[in-house]
């Protein structure tokens, strides 16, 4: 008698998916001209999920077959590498201020970022060129050449950067978002407080050890405890810190004066030998435990570092990096001798900088918390205390500002901001963000140029951002970003032109709508 | 048919919360089924300008949505119907492979016993020790994304407990004098596998499918929660409550509501369970 | 008691942990994706060689038996590797973890055998009543609860809309205990620090509740089932003819034989707890193993997933162990 259910269930079951994978109400693809239909898969994580259906959306009113499939992130990537997939939502995130670790990489023949397989060896002379040129002029024209012939090839539907969101309490005195992401703390101040809690959307911290991380939240953490030679202003401006002033005396050397009359939180004073001893360890094959540092990437082309005298370092490169500045400012000095006496594992749990905070006691899985150093060199910070508190889902990062339990939060979402607009004791406050989204296109199985850039003329991206991102994104015409160096202001995104669309697949041998 | 018709009654009779159970677990069926003529609007139809929109009875509700619209404009129920598909297809598809893998090597292991039954029942522990959650994970991690994938990956675990229970019963059986008399006159052991010991541990067998298979559904539901569901622009129920997140204070009901359609089918096919259990084999009745 | 048969269990219970962790190992690295890669991040400023250099480095280049062999070896000696991500050794990982998710599972074990009991118990005796009916109800309610939902609704209803239990964490921004034990109610307790006690407990109601829904809907059931049975049987109706009162009647005979498949329950089911505080740590935020290992297994930080799935292992084969132990205890006609 069970048996039967079963049989009768399974048979149920079976049915209602034969029948309605036939049926189905999606709309169909087009079917007019005698063409062939051109189909496509549109991969992406589930946070762009959203985004993938509206562009499908788009993309089947001309008449292509566009179906959406939500993937983990990094198995996509995978998939993507090995050019099994069409099209896929992906995300590079850029921190020098120029193409150098953007562009170059995404679209460098066989380069690490190159997800689309594309290749142009006219495109490869024109990056190494303009990366390694001293010329800022030459660099540019360089890069403009660069970005018209993206452009035409348009091996991606292009996409957008968001802005960077962030609100606070206020209460919070003298703070605003930073281009890069950083909450610098050291100027800012509480009303009616000494203690200032910052809600992070990280779940975790990786280290406090400075040169053992990659991430953009750790950063934050670390720069409020440790200084470097250089560091940025919130708009994204390189500017002194450590490094008092530099020269440059051929492309291949720079020499920084070290400001006097520093000292770590331990007392200890900051000369030339710090220095010398905190990039020799991210250069060493085994400078962090027996391993190479993460951050050698950000050393870009330095080759070796020397002592001059006590208060003078220079830096010699093996090729001319006009980024360098930029690079150096992901860097911060570790006292040397401490760390000799503490070792990896006594520095990591009891770090020692010389920035305007001290660590004080967390654990990186829960809270960071940090008190003011009275004796930094650009005067202690108002604040006696400062707490970063991991808090990676959103909605309670939002409860916790709305109720005063945190001051400052990370990644607000765009559809959050009208909440917190309408509440008197919060600020939403918004910069540029340095972090480019688009959809990949394998250029190899979708090898016509005109199909491409079909695609592009297909997609309403003025909507698509404005109703997902209510006004927080910004499209960019090719793969660079505008606060980057050699931004080609002439070239205008794909305006949306479906006709225009239309005309090129039909050119390209595809049926259309 | 004469006999369903019968248990039916029965079940009315003594289990009448067990039949309105049953009524919903095919009212979801069907609605499954015939999603395409249910639904008000495409399951990935984007309407920009009628972005979160709440559900009837709340201010702004639209009259065609009637369950509200996400952060595309999509409409809710509409996605809600086309998802059933998914979690219906993949909770009945992992308890039916489960079940089957699990009482073939079941029954197998508890009636030869042997060195089957060793590496079975330690292969059965290791799986045990794993959390469910994780082995999935790893799981889909492999295999990749799909709708085969994400229910095998569910059966690879799944099946040891219809393994434990069809080897346990089994064993039990086995002991029994009917099975002694068949042996001792000679019959085949398929033969007393199939037509002795099988009917009669159907019962216990079928009452513990159904009770599982509402924790199927909620694993389908938990795993395309975290990211890890079908790969598919149909709405997987799980990835519904997942993309709501981000909208708890102003859209709460992008959330809340599939998680109620998951709630209401799991515990209809759980009050089933229990009615079944009752009326099938009272052997088995905890309260 | 047996102490032949629970060294026997101990033994056995130690390469059964081992071949978990193995077949975790194969499995992980039969996973696409690239642990230095993510590692890396997707940023520009990496260079290819600088990824096959740390791949090197980390002997993640090495053919798949040699990786298992040097972990093996690595194991036996107690080194479980190093996060690839962070660098910081798996066994401190995993100590500052597993204490939030123990904290956690007790605190939801706890809440419910609170609930339980007395609901199953006042169940039991008025049977059929409203009440009963009520019960049962939100018993069926519970096991069939998605636990992500419950978990988010709870949050929007008592955090995020009426502001009364905090969204995350397991105490209050900048607030910090000493650690001595790990468990917060411990150490908070043990260090004379009564607001962090409140804190501390206020932080563990919602993840608590979430994680020990169903454990609650099926251990009533249980304790009225079995009490009920209890109930009818001749000693109770003796103990009634002596003229007990009644509620001790109920208390001191019945309810001590209904605790023998309860605990049976309870050992079962904390397996659930264990697989389920995954989403119920990463919605709360709660720094404990269950996130470490959804992280870790996302980033394809492989040592970390070893060595959280090694301490599942061990701890589920220590309380079935524990269980079986208890069993024998309470009820001495069993055998271990």
């Amino acid at each position: 008698m069970a048996k039967r259910w079963k049989r009768i269930a399974a048979a149920a079951v079976a049915a209602a998916l034969a029948v309605g994978c036939a049926g189905g109400k999606s709309s169909g693809p087009g079917d007019q001209n005698g063409g062939k239909i051109l189909t496509i898969t549109l991969d992406g994580a589930q946070g762009r999920q959203a985004e993938l259906q509206a562009v499908a959306g788009y993309l089947k009113q001309i008449g292509v077959d566009a179906q959406v499939r939500v993937w983990e992130y990094n198995t996509l990537v995978e998939e993507a590498k090995a050019g099994s997939r069409d099209a896929y939502a992906t995300d590079w995130g850029s921190s020098t201020f120029s193409p150098f670790d953007l562009a170059i990489p995404k679209l460098k023949t066989g380069d690490r970022g190159n997800y689309s397989h594309y290749s142009s060896a006219e495109l490869d002379e024109l990056f190494d060129l303009a990366s390694t040129s001293v010329d800022e002029g030459e660099a540019k024209n360089a890069y403009f050449r660069a970005q018209e012939i993206i452009y035409q090839d348009a091996p991606w539907i292009f996409g957008y950067y968001r802005d960077t969101i962030e609100a606070n309490s206020v209460k919070v005195k003298n703070w605003k978002p930073a281009v890069d992401g950083r909450i610098n703390l050291h100027k800012v101040s509480l009303e009616g407080g000494d203690t200032l809690v910052v809600g992070l959307r990280a779940d975790r911290i990786l280290s406090l050890d400075p040169a053992n991380y990659r991430d953009r939240e750790t950063e934050t953490v670390i720069r409020n405890m440790f200084d470097g030679l250089v560091t940025r202003t919130p708009e994204g401006e390189v500017k002194p810190e450590l490094a008092e002033s530099w020269e440059t005396p051929d492309a291949l050397t720079y020499v920084f004066h070290l400001r006097k009359g520093v000292t770590f939180h331990n007392g200890e004073p900051l000369t030339a030998d710090d220095v010398v001893f905190t990039f020799n360890r991210i250069l060493a094959p085994d400078g962090i435990n027996g391993q190479p540092s993460p951050r050698q990437g950000l050393l870009g082309p330095l080759s070796s570092v020397e002592k001059v005298d006590d208060y003078t370092v220079k830096m010699n490169l093996s090729s001319p990096s006009p980024v360098f500045l930029q690079l150096l400012v992901h860097t911060q000095i570790i006292p040397e001798e401490y760390y000799n006496q503490v070792g990896f594992e006594g520095f990591s749990a009891n770090p020692v900088g010389a920035g305007p905070f001290r660590f004080a006691g967390g654990s990186l899985d829960t809270e960071i918390s940090l008190e003011r150093y009275d004796d930094y060199w650009d005067g202690a910070p108002p604040l006696k205390k400062v707490v970063f508190r991991m808090m990676p889902e959103p909605a309670s990062r939002i409860a916790a500002l709305k109720a005063g339990e945190v001051h400052i939060i990370q990644e607000v979402a765009p559809d959050s901001t009208q909440l917190l607009e309408e509440d008197p004791n919060v600020q939403v406050q918004v910069a540029e963000g340095t972090r480019l989204y688009m959809i990949e296109l394998n250029t190899q199985r979708i090898s016509d140029p005109r199909v491409r850039q079909a695609l592009n003329y297909a997609v309403n991206w003025d909507e698509i951002l404005q109703e997902l991102y209510g006004g927080y994104a910004h499209r960019v015409s090719t793969a660079m970003l505008p606060s980057g160096f050699g931004y080609h202001d002439g070239l205008t995104p794909y305006p949306y032109d479906p006709d225009k669309a239309r005309e090129l697949l039909k050119e390209a041998g595809y049926a259309v709508k | 048919m004469a006999s369903l018709w019968q248990f039916l009654k029965r079940m009315i009779r003594r289990q009448p919360l067990s039949f309105v159970g049953l009524l919903v677990v095919l009212a979801y069926l069907l609605a499954a089924i015939f999603a395409p003529w249910l639904a008000p609007a495409a399951p990935d139809e984007i309407a920009l300008s009628e972005r979160l929109r709440p559900p009837l009875g709340f201010e702004g509700a639209l009259p065609h949505r009637p369950l509200g619209t996400d952060m595309l404009g999509q409409d809710i129920l509409s996605r809600l119907l086309y998802g059933a598909r998914i979690s219906i297809a993949v909770g009945t598809g992992t308890v039916a492979i489960s079940l089957t893998v699990g009482t073939v090597l079941g029954t197998l292991a508890g009636y030869y016993r042997g060195w089957l039954d060793q590496v079975l029942s330690r292969i059965a522990d290791l799986l045990m020790a794993f959390p469910y959650l994780l082995f999935a994970i790893l799981m889909m991690g492999i295999l990749g994304p799909g709708l085969l994938n994400l229910t095998l990956a569910l059966t690879f675990k799944a099946w040891v407990e219809f393994f434990r229970v069809a080897r346990g019963e089994t064993l039990s059986e086995a002991q029994k004098e009917y099975v002694e008399a068949a042996r001792a006159c000679g019959a085949a052991p398929w033969r007393i596998l199939v037509r002795h010991i099988l009917p009669n541990i159907a019962h216990t067998l079928a009452v513990i499918a159904t009770l599982r298979l509402g924790y199927m559904i909620i694993m389908e539901a938990s795993l395309s929660f975290l990211g890890l569901g079908v790969p598919s622009n149909m709405p997987a129920w799980g990835s519904m409550v997942a993309t709501g997140r981000d909208y708890l204070l102003d859209a709460w009901w992008v959330s809340t509501v599939p998680g109620l359609a998951i709630l209401l089918l799991v515990v209809s096919i759980n009050v089933l369970g229990e009615g079944l259990r009752d009326l099938l084999d009272p052997r088995l009745r905890s309260g | 008691m047996r102490w032949v048969a629970i060294a026997r269990r101990l033994l056995t219970a130690l390469p059964l942990a081992a071949g978990i962790v193995l077949v975790t190992f194969f499995l992980l690295r039969l996973m696409p994706g690239d642990p230095v890669d993510i590692a890396m991040g997707a940023a520009g400023n990496v260079t290819q060689e600088e990824i096959d250099s740390l791949r090197q480095s980390l002997g993640l280049d090495r053919p798949v038996w040699d990786q298992a062999g040097v972990f093996l070896y690595g194991l036996v000696r107690g080194d479980l590797g190093e996060s690839i991500r962070s660098r910081t050794p798996v066994t401190e990982l995993l100590k500052q973890a597993l204490p939030a998710t123990l904290e956690l599972s007790f605190a939801a074990v706890l809440l419910s055998v609170l609930i339980a009991l007395p609901v199953g118990v006042m169940s039991a005796v008025r049977p059929r009543s409203l009440w009963d009916r009520v019960v049962m109800s939100g018993a069926f309610l519970g096991i069939s609860m998605p636990p992500f939902w419950l978990g988010l609704v709870l949050m929007t209803i008592f955090s995020v809309m009426l502001g009364w239990l905090p969204t995350s964490g397991r105490l209050d921004a900048g607030v910090t205990v000493p650690t001595i034990t790990g468990f917060l109610l411990l150490d908070t307790l043990l260090t004379g620090r009564w607001a962090e006690f409140g804190q501390a407990v206020r932080h563990l109601i919602l993840p608590a509740l979430t994680l020990g829904a169903e454990l609650t809907a099926i251990l009533s059931r249980v304790v009225r089932s079995s009490m009920l049975e209890v109930m009818g049987m001749d000693y109770i109706r003796t103990a009634r003819a002596k003229g007990l009162a009644e509620w001790k009647v109920v208390l001191r005979h019945a309810l001590r034989n209904a605790l023998i498949p309860s605990v049976t329950i309870l050992g079962l089911q904390f397996g659930v707890l264990m697989g389920g505080n995954m989403i119920v740590e990463t919605i709360f935020s709660w720094p404990g193993l269950g996130r470490l290992v959804v992280d870790a297994i996302f980033a394809r930080d492989y040592p970390v997933v070893q060595g959280a799935v090694l301490l599942y292992a061990i701890t589920f084969l220590l309380i079935n162990l524990l269980v079986d132990v208890l069993y024998t205890w309470l009820s001495p006609r069993i055998d271990l």
